[in-house]
């Protein structure tokens, strides 16, 4: 997709919005708040209905390729992109071969992370 | 410190001043429909610290308090948005998480042309880039029964989904880096901010100042890739254990230092137990040096260490047989090149003889060789997880883990540290970040330097030390936590726990009574 036919998605992603460079200072639409400006227990409720809603209206990029259609470059210099899921982090547990849950790990070089016993190199 | 390095940390810290002025307020947003994950009704009873009388209440309490450990800890006066839902992920996999959204260029001091994630560019620059959009993703397993305490004390064999929560965090909040591991390439070609401090010792290059290729032969060597930030390296020195390594001391064409891996039964290899003349074990069947059958050779290996090829059978077969052969110890050779060494798996109350494995290199020159001696031994002068400058190690298995890879600290840690890539059950995330505050602090975030507050009050408590111990943050997110949801008053929940963490000594009497003046000043 050529980048000049993203503009009109640009305010549905979120990312034509905002920077630190603008002369004027970004509207307090939710929350840049002053040193010492605490959040209330409302307010709270009210932005994460808003950040919800918007957040489901935009699939997240799968793939890098989909990601770098999002890119904007600002006149400011600022750019943004949005972050294909394929570079997101996962945490994992493993399994012995029983099906119980093993959490150990070892004190040596590696861990002891307990795999399935040998089934993939029997 | 490198002087480079040092200029760019300073750069990094002045564009933050001014800027971030308060602890930051992190908001879990639930993403799931009703009935689903965050929002699941079924009853639950309420456990440890957690009141929620719902399991989908009892997900959004734990979650909510993560937040509020980091948002103890780090400062910003944007507020951080975490989208949050639970769905099937891959096997094994508890949860997946990172920034939506990456910037460049967005304030004055900021390194040129490097992405930042979200939370950190908003904090940075001082405003919202992208109002009202979530800055970080989260997902977690529905396929696993976590334990939704908030004490830490997770029963065995169940996970604590606080320390997932915490970790997956800590990745949206800049604990990962915008590269593809498998093909070298920065996202959209920009580098990030945590590969600036991303270090390969093999070629002495940091990541952003490699070619593509490079990068992606970097990506696969392990134990030599680390993170050389001066305030992650600082506080590996305070958390880390002396080294433990597998040398072979004998004979001199093999002898040096190996990456080695551990196992799940027997006892725990360690310098005290493993150590001695290596023999290559034969049960006389098959393929012989598998291990698979009673070993034949039975008179060379009594009181020696064995060494047994991977394959055919289980690890504990094999380790049995070993034990009944009067071995010392034992030693599985890898039959697939991958590094680092396979952990072995399995179940054997009987076993009790200590085994390790070692890659097929290693285990192919130790069977070719004769003469072999071999030790774990204790190199006090250097640090577990740590290359010999004291950089942590980040993990880059051979081949690739995609997920895993590159934006994690290598398993090899001890003690274990949260931002590994699998859970185990020595975390306590609620008390303890280990490394990973000094890491997300070199890439330009500023930690609270001062004590918790409860409605401005001075606890006395500190929020973050220099190792990573959050008692503060803690006091500061049971405080919410007394005031949004616990049974009974403010003043009785505050009460219960002070006493909880003065018989634990988590703090003293003093700071209990400094805490509880708090607490009765906000409760009125």
């Amino acid at each position: 997709m050529k980048r000049t036919f993203l503009i009109p998605m640009l305010a549905i992603l979120g990312l034509g919005i905002g920077a630190a460079h603008a002369a004027t200072p970004t509207p307090p639409s939710h929350g840049n708040r002053e040193p010492g400006q605490s959040m209330g227990a409302q307010e709270r409720r009210q932005l994460s209905e808003l950040v919800k809603r918007n957040t489901l209206l935009v699939r997240q990029p799968r793939t890098e390729q989909e990601a770098i259609a999002t890119r904007v470059n600002r006149a400011d210099g600022t750019s943004a992109i949005l972050v294909p899921e394929s570079l997101w982090n996962n945490l994992s547990v493993q399994k012995d071969a029983r099906g119980n849950v093993q959490v150990r790990e070892g004190e040596g070089s590696t861990p002891a992370p307990a795999t399935a016993e040998e089934a993939a190199n029997e | 410190m490198n002087k480079p390095l040092m200029v760019l940390t300073l750069a990094i810290t002045t564009a933050l001043f001014g800027s971030l002025g308060q602890a930051a307020d992190i908001i879990t947003v639930p993403l799931d429909p009703a009935n689903q994950g965050y929002n699941d009704p079924t009853p639950a009873a309420p456990v440890a610290g957690n009141p929620g009388t719902t399991v989908g209440q009892q997900r959004r309490i734990v979650a909510q308090f993560a937040a509020d450990l980091w948002g103890s800890v780090l400062q910003s006066n944007v507020p951080v948005l975490v989208g949050a839902r639970f769905s099937k992920l891959g096997a094994n996999v508890l949860g997946s998480a990172g920034a939506t959204a990456v910037f460049t260029d967005f304030a004055p001091g900021v390194v040129p042309d490097t992405w930042y994630s979200s939370a950190l560019a908003d904090a940075l620059a001082g405003t919202d880039l992208r109002p009202n959009f979530t800055d970080i993703n989260s997902n977690f397993s529905s396929d696993f029964n976590f334990y939704y305490g908030l004490d830490g004390n997770t029963p065995a064999g169940k996970i604590s989904f606080l320390d997932v929560v915490m970790h997956e965090y800590g990745h949206g909040l800049g604990f990962q880096n915008f590269e593809d591991e498998a093909s070298g390439a920065f996202l959209d070609n920009t580098q990030d901010i945590y590969s600036v401090f991303t270090l390969d010792n093999s070629t002495g290059k940091r990541w952003t100042q490699m070619t593509r290729p490079e990068r992606r032969a970097s990506a696969l060597n392990y134990g030599n890739v680390v993170f050389n930030g001066p305030r992650a390296t600082a506080g590996a020195a305070l958390i880390l254990d002396p080294r433990t390594t597998f040398r072979i001391t004998a004979p001199a064409s093999i002898a040096g230092a190996y990456t080695y891996g551990t196992a799940s039964f027997g006892a725990a290899a360690t310098p005290a137990n493993f150590g001695g003349a290596v023999v290559v074990g034969n049960d006389g069947a098959g393929v012989g040096t598998d291990g698979c059958e009673p070993l034949t050779n039975f008179a060379a290996v009594a009181g020696n260490i064995a060494v047994l090829d991977r394959g055919t059978c289980t690890f504990v077969v094999k380790a049995k047989n070993a034990q009944n052969a009067g071995a010392s110890g034992v030693i599985i050779v890898d039959n697939v090149a991958e590094n680092p060494p396979l952990g072995l798996g399995g179940v054997d109350s009987s076993i009790t003889v200590p085994t390790i494995s070692v890659t097929l290199a290693a285990g192919t020159a130790i069977k070719n060789a004769s003469g072999v001696q071999a030790a774990l031994v204790t190199d006090s002068a250097h640090l577990q997880g740590a290359d010999d400058a004291g950089h942590p190690r980040l993990f880059m298995p051979d081949p690739v883990q995609p997920g895993s890879s590159g934006s994690h600290y290598d398993t090899a840690l001890a003690p274990n540290a949260l931002m590994e890539p699998s859970i185990n059950d020595s975390l306590n995330a609620a008390l303890n970040i280990d490394i990973t505050p000094n890491l997300l602090r070199d890439t330009g975030w500023v930690l609270n330097p001062g004590n918790a507050k409860i409605d401005g009050c001075d606890t006395g408590i500190d929020v973050v030390d220099d190792a990573g111990i959050i008692i503060g943050a803690n006091v500061q997110a049971t405080s919410n936590l007394c005031k949004n949801g616990a049974s009974g008053s403010y003043q009785s929940c505050m009460q219960a726990y002070k006493s909880r963490m003065v018989a634990s000594h988590l703090i003293t009497d003093q700071q209990g009574k400094q805490l509880m003046t708090c607490a009765t000043h906000a409760g009125t």
